[in-house]
């Protein structure tokens, strides 16, 4: 494996202050907000979208039931990843090209 | 409603038809496929029936039918398909038209086959003649032509003798004297090659090596005119002394059935014959072809029509078969009939036997009566193409009594969603969905064809599963972020590399700290963080917590989705005390235990973790709720449904996860496990208190009308609810809360299984992945080039067959357990009484199939007619197998 000697990229220093943008640390509620507003027009309104049809009150149960499982998973991931408690261990070489990719 | 909530309101009808329109109208109420008929004479022997010689001649007919069918297959002449709708069902004297034809038809394929065989039977023996004559004169000449001093002998002995009918042949003696008497004869003939072998030993055997056997292959093989294989046969020519040799010589021939031939000894005589065999091949070739050729021509005739009159015969047979469920009435004029009936759909079966009368021309119309009955009404709901196939998954299982709730139509998004968890991977499901797409787009075309695959019916069945499926596991793909085992970044991954260059340059694998500026504090807005699928040891170990969690998260939501379904049964049935003695318990067992689990993982996942702004802090408020001191959920219940309390090894943190935790564990688990007597004993006590207070009443009847008007609301059940043993009652009651109790902890657990396909089929995509097209993408220059498109057949073929095939059959395997085990159990009312699948009348062409005629073969004697003498027995033979397979779980769950 190759040993990376020369890296393009900017140096962290260890006590942190060197930044290009200014870090909130606020939590960042707004995905939570976009999802689940998304899911619940979905959930209560979308049922009153249908109104011909001899099929619809199944394809209101579907929308609903869909809207629901849809969002919990989605909810739970998210809530899973707000406060991780280990970080992923990865290669140098992964490291390196991380930081010289993602900024 | 006529919806797929409950299934379908039933009527008992009575029908009176005249005898002349009967036939019509059960025609017509065949293709409408809505009438279920119950047999009237179930004591009757299927010999007696009134229609018995005509459903006989159906079976006469069907059997001409498939004899036909059989030569039609045989000589590969392709059956047309019935072009669109299904011919309806013919008239009574179309009957008859039909039986000739057939007659005629069969008559002269079996004429021409016997013909046939004969002719063949003589080309056979024709042209093994032309082969010995060919041989022989091998034989022959290998003597004529041999340096023996015999030569001239031979060819002096060889002579026309009019008196001998057998070939005589110097054989190599020195004496040519002492020869003449002893002139050696010889036969000819054909014989199985694979037989050559034990026929020379027989041969040298029983005649002491005194003959002498000559043989010679066949090259071409031979056609047997009955069973028309292909066999190799060879020639043989014996040469022999003496009649008792010949006499043995015939016989052992006989015994292995080798045909012998006369054979002329002079070459003039054996060419002419040759001459006259070859020019008899030639004129029997001629009339062979024109036999074949004929029986072609009626065969293609045939097969134009064979389906369609298929169709028509069973179309036939079906009538009649139903008809003899009926019974005549006293005036022999009319039949009578009893089926149940859609309530919603009685004006159509009004219409329809109108049109049946007027079809045949009848002037009396039929009378549809509805009838009061006691009886449970089978069950029907009504699906479209779309709801068919998940209402058969759920029927797989178990049909639901009559008027419960029906699952079905739930199933349609658990379903493919239960799946897609397993399943997780876009691009796998992007292919999955564009199958089923695919499918259903080309919906008509498909069925058109009428493949017979049954493999391929099962996929054309479940289309629109199919499609599901896909588009939810692409959604869950997405979540997963998992595409053949790569991970997309759309948004940007919420982790950063903070390490410097020497860090980098002396440590292989460093790992990423979400208590420091590595995690930006805020997660990935859509589903897992792409970083994850570059983690290189504990990409598994974060999966797995995570994924444990989802699954029993959603488990326990779709458990208790199913027992709130069984909260309508309660209402629709008017159980009332059901409600309080059945479902709150449920109710609160599950959530008190489960969904308080549920919680406390929401709870771990908010409360614990990097406080932002001070990391690595040494603050005792900060380290409590940091990494450090997150409790394990699985040590926590186990210690909360023990009682138990651990000590604690981490000084710094609470060993609480919020205040009162301890105090709200104990209340929970003590009042769930109070739930569980009240399961127990709830329905059976107010059962007989319900018994006690009717037979009181039932002593004073003369009033019991006028005052106390509402005995109990309904008046009093006469029906089959005869007063149950309170015995069976309770034991009723034991298995159900037996099941329901360790079910729900079992099942609870069984939905693991999300978990462990989801990380099966992950790391099998990653292992395709990594081994076969990462070397391929790595490889350089243009074999590179060559390489990866080899290497891309094989990684796709993988992807395709294990991935998509086996794991989507896996997936869909487990997906139909946990619907029929952790969902519809905890629903059904009374799943002890599972009802037999109601039998439809029904004509109309399905699929591949012909007809959907299910109420011929078995259900005749239909359990409805007995049902109320066998209930009892049978759900007492039921509940105890019941209790045997509750038990059975126990010991599995320990």
């Amino acid at each position: 494996m190759a040993f990376v000697t020369e890296l393009p990229y900017r140096v962290a220093l260890s006590d942190g202050d060197v930044h290009k943008e200014k870090q909130t640390w606020e939590t960042n509620y707004t995905p939570i907000y976009v999802m689940t507003t998304i899911f619940a027009i979905i959930f209560f309104i979308g049922p009153f979208a249908i109104k011909k049809g001899e099929n619809k009150w199944i394809i209101k149960t579907c929308m609903m039931l869909a809207s629901f499982f849809l969002w919990l998973f989605w909810v739970t991931v998210y809530i899973a990843g707000m406060n991780p408690l280990v970080g992923p261990q990865l290669r140098n070489t992964t490291l390196a090209w991380m930081a010289h990719t993602w900024v | 409603m006529g919806s797929l909530f409950r299934s379908e309101e039933m009527t008992l009808c009575q029908l009176f038809l005249q005898s002349e329109a009967a036939y019509a109208c059960v025609s017509e109420l065949g293709e409408l496929g809505l009438v279920q008929f119950r047999d009237l004479n179930p004591d009757v022997n299927a010999f007696q029936r009134k229609f018995v010689n005509e459903v006989r001649r159906c079976d006469e007919m069907e059997r001409k039918l498939r004899y036909l069918e059989k030569e039609i297959r045989r000589d590969g002449i392709p059956m047309l398909e019935i072009p669109g709708e299904c011919p309806e069902a013919p008239q009574p004297r179309e009957m008859i038209d039909l039986e000739a034809t057939f007659e005629k038809l069969e008559n002269e394929l079996r004429e021409v086959n016997q013909n046939a065989e004969a002719l063949k039977r003589n080309y056979l023996e024709l042209t093994e003649l032309k082969h010995i004559l060919r041989k022989t004169q091998v034989f022959f000449d290998e003597h004529e032509g041999g340096a023996n001093t015999t030569e001239s002998m031979t060819r002096a002995l060889i002579s026309d003798d009019p008196n001998r009918h057998m070939g005589h042949v110097q054989l190599g003696l020195r004496d040519k004297q002492e020869s003449l008497e002893f002139l050696p004869c010889f036969v000819a003939g054909v014989i199985l090659r694979e037989r050559i072998p034990a026929f020379e030993r027989m041969l040298w055997r029983a005649c002491r090596g005194n003959v002498f056997l000559r043989q010679a292959e066949i090259d071409t093989p031979l056609e047997d005119p009955s069973s028309s294989d292909q066999v190799y046969k060879s020639v043989f020519i014996i040469f022999f002394q003496g009649d008792q040799l010949k006499t043995r010589v015939k016989k052992i021939c006989e015994g292995f059935r080798a045909t012998l031939y006369p054979c002329p000894e002079s070459p003039a005589d054996r060419r002419e014959m040759a001459m006259g065999v070859m020019t008899r091949i030639e004129d029997l070739n001629t009339v062979l072809g024109q036999t074949q050729d004929h029986r072609h021509r009626v065969l293609v005739a045939a097969a134009k029509n064979i389906k369609n009159w298929f169709v028509k015969v069973r179309k036939i047979k079906a009538i009649y078969h139903t008809l003899n469920l009926f019974n005549l009435d006293v005036t022999q004029k009319c039949l009578i009939a009893e089926c149940w009936v859609p309530a919603l759909d009685m004006e159509t079966i009004q219409l329809a036997l109108r049109r049946g009368t007027e079809r045949s021309g009848s002037s009396v119309p039929p009378i549809l009566n509805r009838m009061e009955t006691i009886e449970d009404p089978p069950t029907y709901n009504r699906t479209n193409k779309f709801t068919s196939a998940f209402q058969h998954l759920i029927y797989a299982y178990g049909v639901a009594t009559y008027r419960e709730v029906n699952p079905a139509p739930y199933t349609v998004i658990t379903f493919p969603f239960l799946f897609a968890v397993m399943f997780g991977d876009l691009g796998h499901g992007a292919i999955m969905a564009a199958f089923g797409f695919w499918m259903c787009y080309k919906e008509k075309p498909l069925q058109a064809k009428k493949i017979d695959s049954e493999i391929w019916n099962i996929f054309f069945g479940g289309r629109y599963i199919i499609l599901l499926m896909g588009l939810f596991s692409m959604y869950t793909g997405l979540i997963y972020n998992d595409i053949f085992s790569k991970s997309l970044n759309i948004f940007g991954s919420s982790w950063r590399n903070n390490y410097d260059g020497s860090t980098l340059q002396s440590n292989q694998l460093l790992q990423l700290n979400p208590d420091s500026k590595d995690y930006l504090q805020y997660p990935y807005p859509f589903g897992i963080d792409p970083v994850w699928q570059l983690a290189e040891a504990n990409k598994i170990i974060f999966m797995n917590g995570y994924k444990m969690k989802i699954s029993i998260i959603i488990g326990v939501f779709h458990m208790l989705f199913g027992v709130c379904l069984s909260l309508w049964n309660h209402l629709y049935f008017k159980r009332r005390i059901s409600i309080y003695v059945e479902f709150i318990p449920q109710i609160l067992f599950l959530s008190l235990l489960f969904f308080y689990m549920v919680l406390l993982m929401f709870i771990k996942w908010t409360t614990y973790g990097a406080t932002p702004g001070h990391f690595g802090s040494q603050d005792p408020e900060i380290v409590k709720t940091s990494a450090f001191c997150a409790p394990s959920i699985l040590i926590t219940f186990i210690n909360m449904m023990l009682f138990k309390h651990d000590k604690n090894t981490r000084p710094q943190c609470d060993d609480f996860m919020f205040s009162g935790q301890m105090f709200i564990q104990k209340l929970f688990v003590i009042v769930a496990l109070l739930c569980v007597p009240i399961m127990l004993f709830g329905k059976p006590y107010f059962i007989m208190r319900e018994q006690k207070q009717r037979a009181r009443q039932g002593h004073q009847p003369v009033e019991g009308n006028a005052e106390n008007g509402t005995a109990g609301g309904a008046p009093v059940p006469a029906s089959g609810h005869h007063d149950e043993e309170i015995t069976e009652v309770f034991i009723h009651q034991a298995i159900h809360t037996i099941e329901f109790v360790l079910g729900s902890v079992s099942h609870t657990a069984s939905y693991l299984r999300l978990w462990a396909l989801s990380l099966a089929h992950a790391q099998l995509a990653e292992v395709a992945w990594n081994m076969l097209l990462r070397k391929g993408l790595m490889s350089n220059d243009y074999q590179g080039g060559i390489f990866l498109y080899v290497v891309f057949a094989g990684w796709a073929a993988i992807s395709v067959s294990i991935l998509v095939l086996m794991e989507g059959l896996s997936a869909f395997l487990h997906t139909l357990r946990l619907h029929w085990y952790g969902h519809t159990p905890n629903q059904y009312i009374s799943s002890i009484q599972i009802q037999i699948q109601n039998h439809l009348f029904q004509l109309r062409c399905q699929h591949n199939t012909f007809l959907e005629c299910q109420n011929i073969n078995n259900n005749v004697n239909s359990t409805t007619a007995s049902k109320k003498s066998h209930s009892p027995e049978k759900n007492r033979r039921n509940k105890h197998s019941r209790l045997f397979f509750v038990f059975s779980q126990f010991f599995i769950f320990f």
